[in-house]
């Protein structure tokens, strides 16, 4: 998860100077430069996208982030800063952070909460945020756990995000499919680009006892060494 | 057998079968509480409230121009009315954005107005001006146009202007118009969905906060967003159904009963 | 005093007419033929193919409506919701003009307007009544009447105390009339016949 901004977001001048707050902050990583930033962040002076939880996984994410961060800079206070941005107003939901990056873009809010690897692919610039904050380090699993949001959904804990790909066996195009995940496995080293952490080997999660119930490319992976299982789904 | 009124009878009930389905599933089968919560109300509230101001914005600021067409002959005028009606209605929402952008000329003068259009009622009031003045118009036209003309002309005799003459003589006796014509743009506001889906999703201004007009709420309902899925959606459907249908027909009773 | 030498244009009747009058003038002729295409031109509703129309010494040909301070008066000419007297003075109070009291009242006596309430609410011929002396109290360069004598019970009465007032007031009249016997309540009678105007003598002064 990174904190995105747009070139509307410069022009906007509490916003641009919250950016270099941001700026400094990635540099130093020091707790007082982070605190100065996500202060000023959550004070309401801006507008700021997190996507509703209840329907986007990306601001439930985004929620998570705040807790976090608010955890780590402001002496163990999780609800520092999302306590703050609810007060303030500061905060606009919509049903996808896909769908708030227009409004990012033409200047209706100045900040938003997004992956980053959407913010690469759609241009915009971004804060990166301390990986204990922005959930990308799966060795942390247990310590993104501490943070949760609760909705009507029910209670969700942070983990680790991790983009997987399955085929439905039920889909008319299954080989085609599955022929896409074995280039994916091959090839996944160029989504590097887009700022997604690639793993040694891909993992394979399988409920199944054993291998050979799997489809014959996943096989063909496996005993190639190109994926590795990692647990039950 | 009269099968011209049996035909046009049948026509009308197919028309109508979307509406009779979600009447009755969603009060009867897949009814469900979501569909009937504060949140659903508080929607059809703000789509009722910001209709009706849409309608009084459609009467202050196309009435005069409604009155200049019948009156005149002015073609191009006439069919640029219609334009933006002829667009896919998210159109209208993106215009607005980028109108009230602050990266835009047009969008630094609204801010330095402190006028903003996203997630407000200005802004939703003033996408669903822009779809309804049009079906406002070409429903207070005929009504002027089909108005005796003499007694405008008696007063434009005596000195009073075309404006003069709209609003004391023209619009005082033009209540039944003015009602019908109102209530068909209400409806025409009340169903809006794409423009306001971008520019005002939902709004965050007293007394409204957090709320969005009933046809984003019915949608998200629809599309997953908002748990309650598709029971909730017939439902809340259902009760939208029964809060527009009146307004509607008493819109065109109006018109009836005047033979028009 | 009226001067005019106008072809008019509508659709395929062609109107062709030249006149000059003042005082009360009577437009007479069969139906059809163009009586109220003349006075509509006049009004400067319609516009003027070739010619000029000149009211009160001055040339309207190319004036407004609005501006050519000349009133059309025809039978379904009222506002139906104002009041008899707020009626009567709408024209006047538009131009900021402040008719007497007196003036009202004798007016309305001599033109025979004795109800109240809302025009609306009145008899045809009361409408008619009330129309023409809200156009009289407007004090315009000439007031036009088409048809709008027409059903009134002492019409004869009716049009020669109304010359009267318009006379004192310096408004010239022009009326339509399909019989031409009409001529003799005026000072002035023109003949229509298929589009052409032709013109009589004036009238013996009375």
């Amino acid at each position: 998860m990174v904190v995105a901004y747009s070139n509307a977001t410069m022009s906007n001048s509490a916003a641009s100077n919250i950016v270099s707050l941001g700026q400094t902050a990635e540099k130093s990583n020091a707790t007082s430069d982070w605190n100065s930033f996500y202060t000023a962040l959550t004070s309401g002076s801006v507008k700021v996208g997190i996507s509703n939880p209840v329907a986007d996984p990306g601001g439930l994410r985004g929620w998570l982030v705040l807790e976090a961060a608010g955890y780590l800079y402001s002496g163990g206070n999780q609800s520092a800063y999302s306590s703050l941005l609810l007060k303030a107003q500061g905060n606009v939901t919509g049903t996808s952070s896909a769908a708030l990056v227009a409004p990012l873009q033409s200047g209706q809010i100045q900040f938003l909460l997004i992956y980053k690897s959407a913010a690469i692919s759609d241009g915009i610039g971004y804060v990166s945020l301390d990986e204990h904050v922005n959930l990308s380090n799966a060795s942390l699993a247990g310590y993104y756990s501490m943070f949760s949001y609760t909705d009507s959904a029910g209670k969700t804990s942070g983990a680790p995000i991790v983009l997987v790909v399955t085929v439905p066996m039920s889909s008319a195009n299954t080989a085609e499919a599955l022929e896409f995940v074995q280039y994916l496995v091959r090839n996944m080293g160029s989504l590097s680009a887009y700022g997604l952490v690639i793993p040694k080997t891909a993992l394979l999660y399988s409920s199944l006892s054993s291998a050979s119930g799997l489809p014959q490319p996943i096989q063909a992976l496996l005993s190639q060494g190109l994926l590795v299982q990692k647990g039950p789904v | 057998m009269n099968w011209l009124r049996l035909i046009s009878i049948a026509s009308l009930l197919l028309l109508l079968v979307p509406v009779f389905v979600l009447l009755y599933y969603g009060l009867g089968p897949f009814r469900d509480a979501a569909g009937f919560s504060t949140q659903v109300f508080r929607s059809i509230e703000l789509t009722l409230f910001s209709s009706a101001l849409a309608v009084v914005a459609d009467f202050i600021l196309f009435t005069p121009l409604a009155y200049y067409l019948a009156r005149g002959n002015d073609r191009i005028t006439e069919s640029l009315v219609d334009i933006p009606v002829s667009v896919p209605h998210p159109i209208i929402g993106v215009a607005l954005l980028i109108l009230d952008s602050p990266v835009t000329p047009t969008g630094q003068f609204l801010l330095s107005l402190h006028i903003n259009f996203y997630n407000t009622i200005l802004g939703l009031v003033t996408a669903l001006v822009i779809m309804s003045a049009p079906i406002y118009v070409k429903s207070m036209q005929p009504y002027f146009e089909s108005k005796d003309p003499s007694s405008e002309e008696f007063a434009m005799g005596m000195g009073a202007s075309r404006l003069k003459t709209l609003y004391s003589i023209v619009l005082p006796n033009s209540y039944d118009g003015l009602s019908s014509a109102s209530l068909i743009a209400m409806s025409r506001a009340l169903s809006e969905f794409g423009s306001i889906s971008i520019i005002a999703f939902y709004v965050l201004q007293f007394p409204f906060y957090g709320v969005s007009p009933a046809s984003v709420t019915i949608y998200e309902f629809f599309s997953g967003n908002m748990s309650g899925g598709l029971n909730a959606a017939v439902s809340a459907s259902a009760a939208m159904i029964l809060v527009a249908i009146p307004i509607t027909l008493a819109g065109h009773m109006i018109r009836k009963r005047n033979g028009r | 005093m009226i001067e005019l030498n106008v072809r008019v244009e509508v659709g395929e009747f062609r109107l062709s007419a030249e006149l000059q009058g003042n005082g009360t003038i009577c437009l007479a002729g069969k139906n059809g033929t163009g009586k109220t295409t003349l006075l509509r031109a006049i009004a400067g509703l319609l516009p003027v193919a070739e010619g000029f129309v000149k009211v009160g010494g001055a040339d309207v040909t190319d004036s407004s409506v609005e501006e050519r301070d000349v009133v059309l008066v025809t039978p379904s000419t009222c506002f139906p919701r104002l009041s008899v007297d707020s009626h009567i003075m709408w024209g006047a109070r538009l131009k900021g003009l402040r008719p007497e009291k007196e003036y009202l009242l004798k007016v309305k006596s001599e033109l025979g307007i004795d109800y109240g309430g809302t025009v609306g609410s009145l008899s045809r011929g009361m409408r008619q009544r009330v129309a023409l002396a809200t156009a009289l109290l407007s004090s315009p360069r000439a007031i036009l009447v088409d048809e709008a004598f027409l059903g009134l019970n002492d019409r004869e009465a009716f049009v020669s105390t109304y010359s009267k007032h318009a006379k004192e007031a310096g408004v010239d009249v022009v009326f339509s009339s399909q019989d031409e016997a009409d001529g003799k309540l005026a000072d002035y009678l023109f003949v229509l016949n298929n589009g052409l105007a032709t013109a009589r003598q004036r009238k013996t002064s009375s």
